[in-house]
């Protein structure tokens, strides 16, 4: 899943800056959502669900 | 108006065609997070563990060894070290070959691991015999190239989810 970083953090030795977008697995991710760091960069078209414009 | 009725329906099941393919890539995609978050939190051997102790202080020694060296470059002229002979100040300044580029004299991790590396390591090697190790834990070195492996599958699955969302795209659909 794709991460936006919210915050500049010291994460694993290696710095993430704010406005950086991270591949993280669940594991990963989990203790950097628990610290509001980063937030889930929502996907396209996840579900069945559409709607389609006739423009 | 039946044919209207029909193309309407068509056009849906390809849509929703193309939304289960997107499906399976996602399904697919949390399958290969599993598998990087496996081979991540697993433990590693003993002696894998040992190679990262003695990568770690080959690193920090590295750094040590050239400033020791560029320490001592200039001081073997005889005349140096017949004036320093028996005088605690003569040899003030190379006493950095064990602070590092400390002025503080204490003895650096960075010189206690350039010094004794191999004592390092053997005397922990005995001491870790006392943790449970996975004798048939998966080498670090496949590790790696498992999750290359992944990182790669899951490059090949974005490319081919991006496309099915241009198609969507391109045919009018929104998911929002």
């Amino acid at each position: 899943m794709q991460y936006q970083m919210i915050q500049t953090v010291q994460h694993d030795g290696k710095m993430l800056n704010a406005g950086e977008v991270l591949d993280l697995t669940e594991r990963e991710s989990a203790p950097l959502l628990a610290s509001h760091a980063i937030q889930l960069v929502p996907q396209d078209f996840v579900g069945r669900t559409f709607k389609i414009s006739l423009e | 108006m039946s044919e209207l009725i029909k193309q309407v329906s068509a056009l849906k099941t390809a849509a929703r065609e193309i939304l289960g393919q997107i499906e399976d890539i996602d399904a697919q995609r949390t399958a290969l997070d599993q598998q990087r978050d496996t081979i991540t939190s697993a433990n590693v051997s003993k002696a894998d563990f040992l190679g990262y102790l003695r990568a770690y202080m080959k690193f920090k020694a590295k750094r040590f060894r050239q400033h020791t060296l560029d320490l001592l470059q200039p001081q073997r002229s005889f005349g140096r070290l017949e004036a320093g002979k028996g005088s605690e100040a003569g040899f003030a300044s190379m006493r950095r070959f064990f602070t590092g580029d400390s002025s503080a004299m204490y003895i650096s991790d960075e010189a206690v691991f350039f010094y004794f590396e191999d004592v390092i390591i053997a005397r922990l090697s005995e001491e870790l015999e006392a943790l449970d190790w996975e004798n048939d834990a998966l080498p670090v070195a496949l590790r790696l190239e498992h999750l290359r492996t992944i990182e790669q599958a899951k490059t090949e699955l974005d490319l081919q989810r991006a496309e099915l969302v241009s198609v969507m795209r391109e045919a009018g659909f929104s998911d929002n």
